[in-house]
């Protein structure tokens, strides 16, 4: 625990001076996070525009599921999409022997190695989104619920790693993800929206979306009091599972690794 | 014109070769107008208002066509030419040869928007006759040739305003944010989040004074058939116009271009 506790800071400590030395590329993520970001809002405000409510869901829930989406893959983008999304060029290259032959879980390893820093401003740009529009519902959140809030965002990360670095671990049989990866990223945007939404899907597409369409409505029911027992419970039996699995996928296909060398 | 004919000829060779991913990207264009069909499925089924502005077949047709427009007409040209052709100085190669750079990069470019154009007309057939989607369609003679005459137009703006972005990598060092602030302003105002007819009264009004709304928007709404013939004739100006404009603004930054390109990027 003492030594992943000193990979992570050191990880922390190389990412601030990426940082520093590129400072021009921090301000351009961080105007891209504002304009992304004021996309969703615009969108959300167009939409509800002329729909003033959908599913029982109106334009302020609407904004706020926005604002969770944005903190979940904010957080999402500045820890892990950039490493996980190089495990690829690691296996491809070979470099992976290097890290192999470190003493501390390969896949600790592979899945924080870049850290965005900014896109950090997602985080805060939902949060303040989140903030808003919880102000004009009325909503004031106990500490209860915040706790529940993280534990929440905290299961929807882990359903987001999980799929991504399972998808990533593809690399050991195929040669080039790039596509697929983009097209993940795609998959994950969609999530943005609440589960009422895909609810007019027939129930078998349902139960195939169903790890992605947990990810932004689940910790949104707890923020907005519209908590759903059984939802919840099902976000963290799929948060377990879906982690469990890639770990084993991991591990089994880490076997056919050959390095670039052999 | 054959030397023309012989590089789309190789290029259509490369999509082949490369159908997988064209069908990904493909994917990528529906995923949001589904989620949109999801959403307006479920507003218009909850409340009437919409319901007497655009039926729920509509909706759908709408989302779908634009799906097949954003395959068929947006074209994605500008990373090519920002990234390969002037950043990693490929550009030399071009300007070596005895034809048209803009001629030729059109070319390189049409066999993807075919390819994904044919998914779009695809799925566009598989969702209607699977669902029974009762739509409506462009009908008399003289609308359809000015249907079809607005989406050429329309793939000729796309074209060229995506050069005009490619080439700004000339004066930019990271490209990227470049990327982002266009597709923003694209879906915005090219109709892609809703009907631009349901927006409020001002952003429709400068979504309308923009030229993205002529890229997917309206050719979508003709291919409809909810334009009257002289409506369709005034959108074949506006396109001409911003053909126009345009292109002479590309000129001028392709000749900027040529006096500050150093043949190994910046």
């Amino acid at each position: 625990m003492n030594k992943i506790g000193r990979y992570l800071s050191k990880i922390i400590a190389v990412n601030i001076k990426v940082l520093l030395q590129y400072r021009g590329t921090f301000y351009i993520g961080a105007v891209s996070s504002v304009l992304w970001m004021s996309l969703a809002v615009l969108s959300i405000s167009i939409l509800t525009y002329q729909a003033q409510e959908v599913g029982g869901w109106n334009r302020y829930e609407l904004l706020a599921a926005q604002g969770v989406y944005s903190i979940i893959l904010g957080l999402m983008y500045t820890f892990f999409s950039e490493s996980i999304k190089n495990i690829g060029q690691l296996v491809r290259f070979g470099n992976l022997d290097l890290l192999i032959t470190k003493p501390l879980d390969l896949q600790l390893l592979v899945s924080v190695r870049a850290i965005r820093f900014y896109q950090l401003v997602r985080v805060v740009m939902g949060i303040v989104l989140l903030v808003y529009s919880l102000t004009q519902l009325q909503i004031s959140a106990e500490p209860g619920t915040i706790l529940a809030f993280i534990l929440f965002i905290a299961a929807s990360m882990l359903i987001i790693y999980s799929m991504w670095f399972a998808m990533m671990t593809m690399s050991f049989r195929f040669v080039d993800l790039f596509n697929l990866w983009e097209f993940l990223l795609h998959l994950t945007g969609t999530t943005r929206y609440p589960l009422v939404i895909m609810r007019q899907l027939s129930e078998s597409v349902l139960y195939i979306l169903l790890p992605l369409v947990v990810v932004t409505s689940v910790p949104t029911q707890v923020i907005v009091n519209k908590f759903d027992l059984s939802l919840s419970v099902w976000a963290v039996c799929i948060a377990v599972t879906v982690f469990v699995l890639s770990r084993q996928f991991w591990k089994y296909a880490l076997r056919f690794y050959t390095s670039a060398s052999s | 014109m054959k030397k023309f004919i012989n590089i789309f000829l190789l290029h259509f060779q490369e999509v082949i070769q490369n159908k997988g991913r064209a069908f990904i990207y493909f994917l990528m264009i529906l995923l949001n107008p589904l989620i949109l069909i999801l959403f307006w499925n479920g507003a218009i089924s909850e409340d009437t208002n919409i319901a007497s502005q655009w039926s729920k077949n509509e909706m759908i047709t709408y989302y779908l066509l634009m799906t097949l427009a954003m395959s068929f007409l947006i074209v994605h040209i500008e990373e090519d030419v920002a990234f390969k052709d002037i950043k990693e100085g490929v550009l030399v190669k071009y300007l070596l040869r005895p034809f048209s750079y803009l001629i030729s990069k059109f070319v390189e470019e049409l066999p993807w928007r075919i390819a994904e154009g044919l998914f779009g007309v695809l799925v566009f057939f598989v969702v209607v006759l699977f669902f029974s989607i009762s739509f409506s369609f462009v009908d008399s003679i003289g609308e359809i040739l000015l249907t079809v005459l607005i989406v050429i137009s329309a793939l000729c703006i796309s074209f060229i305003y995506k050069m005009i972005l490619g080439l700004l990598a000339n004066w930019t060092t990271d490209f990227w944010g470049v990327m982002s602030i266009q597709e923003v302003v694209f879906l915005i105002f090219g109709g892609m989040v809703m009907p631009l007819s349901m927006y409020p009264e001002l952003l429709a009004k400068i979504s309308y004074g923009l030229p993205f709304s002529y890229i997917a928007y309206f050719p979508v709404i003709a291919i409809q058939g909810n334009f009257t013939i002289y409506e369709l004739l005034r959108i074949v100006l506006f396109q001409m116009f911003w053909i126009a404009a345009l292109y002479k603004f590309y000129q001028f930054l392709w000749q900027k271009s040529l006096r500050i390109f150093t043949g190994v990027g910046q």
